[in-house]
């Protein structure tokens, strides 16, 4: 881990009791979910057969990390020693490695927070014999999509300086991609993460999505980085 | 050998024991004749032709059955057997036939890739809702039994042919046996043929003039064979089946009927007679039936119909597939399996919580990714014991015991719940025949050594699939009735009763618990309920009387000592894993009135 940024935000964030509570938080709503929904779904018929606990976790799963990963980047949820990327401006680091280190360690927390509650999907999973590829499938979906909407928050955390204006564009954002995607017709709902995680635990991996988010995410860095360094010149 | 059995849709096949080439296909006979019976087992004989290789073949029988959408669902039938080169090999195996619209499938498969082939297409015309097989070496003699009410199908078969397990009688209605030559049957046949009788069966037993009774036989009969007489006088047949029968004088075989027998007399002497024999009947005639006066008129058809019974009496006082619409299908979950996962999931959050606040750095971090790991792997372990623990069996065993007879005929009936959805493999109660209770699915039966192994698959959230196993115990339990149904005698042997209670047509008298051995008990009238009105009294099982439609599951006619027996009986268990479940045995045990 060559960059200093990754390496400080890292460094944080597994010391940050804020962080702790998210994590907690975050397993114990899955965990929650995975208890009550232990009783097998009777009377279902073979279509949805996914509508079930599985589906429910996923869904959770990409609704919670997708906030918390984005809150984090946009200072929403300010973590004990973590610096904005705008405060990092002033420290010798090129704009590049500050949004390089910022979008990774989004990245890593994400992953990581996918893996804690790797162990409960894994149960509610296997119980129910769900195709082990279909979820490997939705959680890379869940990874990336989380990432590229974080990325957001990174430009956002950047260009809009008041901290009520970024709380407010971040939330909506959310509510646009989570609530408002939904009036859209069908083949464009799918920009919709719930809905995209729906479809693809029926099986297949959602390519199109999947490279959608990423390219948002690419995206958002780089203007994140062509605006640092316009904040940098003046 | 077989010559009474019909290829099915292969005219012209040469027979087996023809030194010709064998022909390179699948040889098939289903049924008596191929007369059959709609859901109840029939035989099935398959010869496979001489393989080309060695090593483990599997013979697969795929019949139709009714199921929710038609054409779907299909009952598997397969037998593992070793493939030797250029040695032919013939199987027989009982099979259910379900759904005539569609036909059989019969494969031979080998390495994964099918070797043969046959799709059998069954003659509507042959399948009868009663059958009457003839053990006969003349042919024709039936062809008019068609005239009796219902549709009657008759097929006639040498003794050879005579199934070697009882329950593949289950489609015929009347065994007529003429001529029998007892050393070209053996044991398994015999017993078969015997037991079938004391589980419910009708046997027609034609003594010629100078021909033998079989000795096998002689455990049931209900007459000895005297001396050929010459009968003039045909007065009580006369009036008894019609005036159109034969005047003579004909030369009979006077019987003896044994005490107890019904019997028939022309000119004084007995031609006739009839008993009972377990819950099975058998009659004797000292006249030939296939003999032209007596073949096609009104009297010999009332002659038919009285032997063969009307209306036909239930192949069993309890109807499986009401009992299966009354046992759970979806048993509630093991609260263990609650506890389990509840503790679980609260001990990973709890470790988790624990060590990042007790390590709140980049080990501690690494640390929380180790126990993920090693939950990954834990809580795999644990959804499959949950998985093993929710798929459960739930099953009612009734033994019916035979009057008069040392054994039961036993019924198992059995729902497999897979809540999560996902394969159910059970054994069936050794030397039992098994099938679906209700065309609910796709099932196969592995057919073993005696055990069928019945396998399949249930979706998440669909309801238990209801089996079930017919075969017999040995048991000599008995019970009478006084006649002004006041006293009850019991001799119950090594077993005790739970719950037991006189079922008379809808009046039941519970008893409570009765002791092993014999015990007398006095019933008074007061005490006698209406089956609706036991719903709610703890002392009796009032749902085995109701089924969920309000059909009744005991079709008793006669008084009936009904209770919950202690101790081993026929039952399912599971071949993979699965938790035992609820299990019930229910004897129940004919009163005699005197």
């Amino acid at each position: 881990m060559g960059n200093p940024v990754l390496r400080g935000e890292l460094r944080a964030r597994s010391t940050s009791r804020k962080i702790l509570v998210i994590q907690i938080f975050y397993l114990a709503v899955l965990g929650l979910l995975t208890f009550l929904g232990l009783p097998p779904e009777l009377t279902q018929t073979e279509t949805s057969r996914q509508a079930g606990l599985v589906l429910a976790l996923l869904a959770v799963q990409v609704v919670l990390l997708t906030y918390f990963a984005s809150a984090c980047a946009i200072q929403e949820i300010a973590v004990e020693g973590e610096k904005t990327a705008v405060d990092l401006i002033f420290a010798p680091f090129t704009p590049a490695a500050i949004v390089t280190g910022k979008s990774l360690a989004s990245l890593i927390t994400i992953l990581y927070w996918l893996l804690l509650g790797a162990p409960l999907v894994m149960l509610a999973a296997r119980i129910r014999q769900e195709p082990l590829d279909d979820i490997i499938g939705v959680t890379a979906f869940i990874a990336i999509a989380a990432w590229g909407i974080t990325q957001i928050g990174t430009l956002y955390s950047i260009l809009v300086e008041p901290e009520f204006s970024r709380v407010l564009a971040h939330w909506g954002t959310l509510l646009a991609i989570f609530v408002g995607t939904l009036v859209l017709p069908a083949p464009a709902r799918l920009i919709n993460p719930v809905v995209t995680v729906a479809r693809a635990a029926g099986g297949g991996i959602p390519w199109m999505a999947c490279l959608g988010y990423a390219a948002l995410g690419v995206v958002c860095d780089y203007l994140a980085g062509v605006s640092l360094r316009r904040f940098a010149a003046t | 050998m077989l010559c009474g059995l019909v290829v099915v849709f292969v005219p012209g096949v040469p027979a087996w024991a023809e030194p010709a080439a064998p022909p390179l296909a699948l040889e098939v006979r289903l049924g008596f004749d191929g007369a059959l019976k709609i859901g109840v087992p029939v035989p099935m004989e398959i010869r496979v032709p001489p393989l080309p290789f060695s090593g483990r073949a599997v013979l697969l029988v795929e019949a139709p059955a009714l199921g929710p959408q038609a054409g779907t669902v299909t009952t598997s039938t397969a037998i593992s057997f070793e493939g030797i080169p250029g040695v032919a090999r013939t199987f027989h195996l009982p099979v259910i036939v379900s759904d005539i619209r569609r036909p059989l499938t019969i494969r031979v498969l080998h390495a994964g890739g099918e070797v043969f082939r046959r799709a059998i297409a069954l003659d509507p015309i042959r399948v009868g809702s009663r059958v009457i097989v003839a053990v006969s070496s003349a042919h024709g003699g039936l062809a008019f039994v068609h005239r009796l009410p219902g549709r009657v199908v008759a097929g006639e078969i040498s003794e050879e042919a005579l199934p070697s397990v009882w329950q593949e009688y289950s489609g015929v209605d009347l065994l007529a046996v003429r001529d029998l030559d007892p050393a070209r049957l053996d044991d398994a046949q015999r017993r078969a043929l015997l037991t079938w009788i004391q589980m419910g069966g009708r046997l027609l037993l034609v003594v010629r003039p100078g021909a033998s009774v079989p000795e096998f036989l002689g455990p049931v009969l209900p007459a000895d064979v005297g001396e050929p007489r010459t009968v003039s006088a045909r007065d009580a047949l006369a009036q008894r089946y019609g005036a159109d029968l034969p005047a003579g004088p004909l030369v009979m075989t006077a019987l003896a009927p044994h005490p107890g027998a019904d019997e028939v007399r022309a000119g004084g002497v007995p031609v006739i007679a009839t008993a009972p024999a377990g819950w099975g009947r058998v009659t004797m005639w000292s006249f030939d039936p296939w003999e032209p006066p007596f073949r096609g008129g009104e009297g010999s058809l009332r002659l038919w119909a009285d032997v063969l019974g009307s209306p036909p009496g239930p192949p069993s006082l309890v109807d499986a597939a009401a009992v299966a619409s009354r046992l759970p299908d979806s048993p509630p979950l093991d609260p263990q399996v609650h506890v389990a996962v509840g503790a679980a999931v609260l001990g990973y959050v709890l470790l988790q919580y624990v060590l990042r606040r007790r390590l709140p750095s980049t080990a501690g971090a690494v640390g929380g990714l180790v126990i993920a790991c090693l939950g990954l792997g834990g809580f795999t372990a644990l959804a499959a014991d949950v998985r093993n623990r929710s798929t459960a069996l739930t099953q009612a065993t009734f033994l019916e015991q035979a009057p008069a007879a040392p054994a039961a005929r036993a019924l198992t009936v059995a729902v497999v719940a897979v809540p999560y959805g996902g394969p159910y493999l059970l054994r069936a109660p050794r030397d039992a025949t098994a099938g679906p209770a209700t065309s609910s699915g796709d099932l196969r039966l592995d057919l073993t050594g005696g055990t069928a192994i019945l396998s399949g698959r249930l979706r998440a959230g669909e309801s238990g699939r209801p089996f079930e196993a017919l075969g017999t115990v040995p048991l000599e339990t008995s019970g009478t009735l006084s006649p002004d149904i006041r006293i009850l005698r019991v001799d119950l042997r090594s077993y005790r009763l739970h719950r037991a209670q006189v079922l008379w047509r809808d009046r039941l008298y519970p008893l409570g618990d009765l002791p092993s051995g014999a015990s007398v008990h006095e019933l008074r009238p007061d005490v006698w309920v209406h089956v609706d009105g036991a719903a709610a009294d703890d002392r009796v099982r009032a749902w085995i009387f109701r089924g969920s439609g309000g059909d009744a599951i005991m079709k008793a006619t006669t008084p009936v000592l009904v209770g919950e027996m202690d101790g081993s009986a026929p039952a399912f268990a599971f071949a993979g894993t699965g938790a035992p479940g609820q299990r019930l045995t229910i004897l129940l045990v004919p009163l005699a009135r005197r």
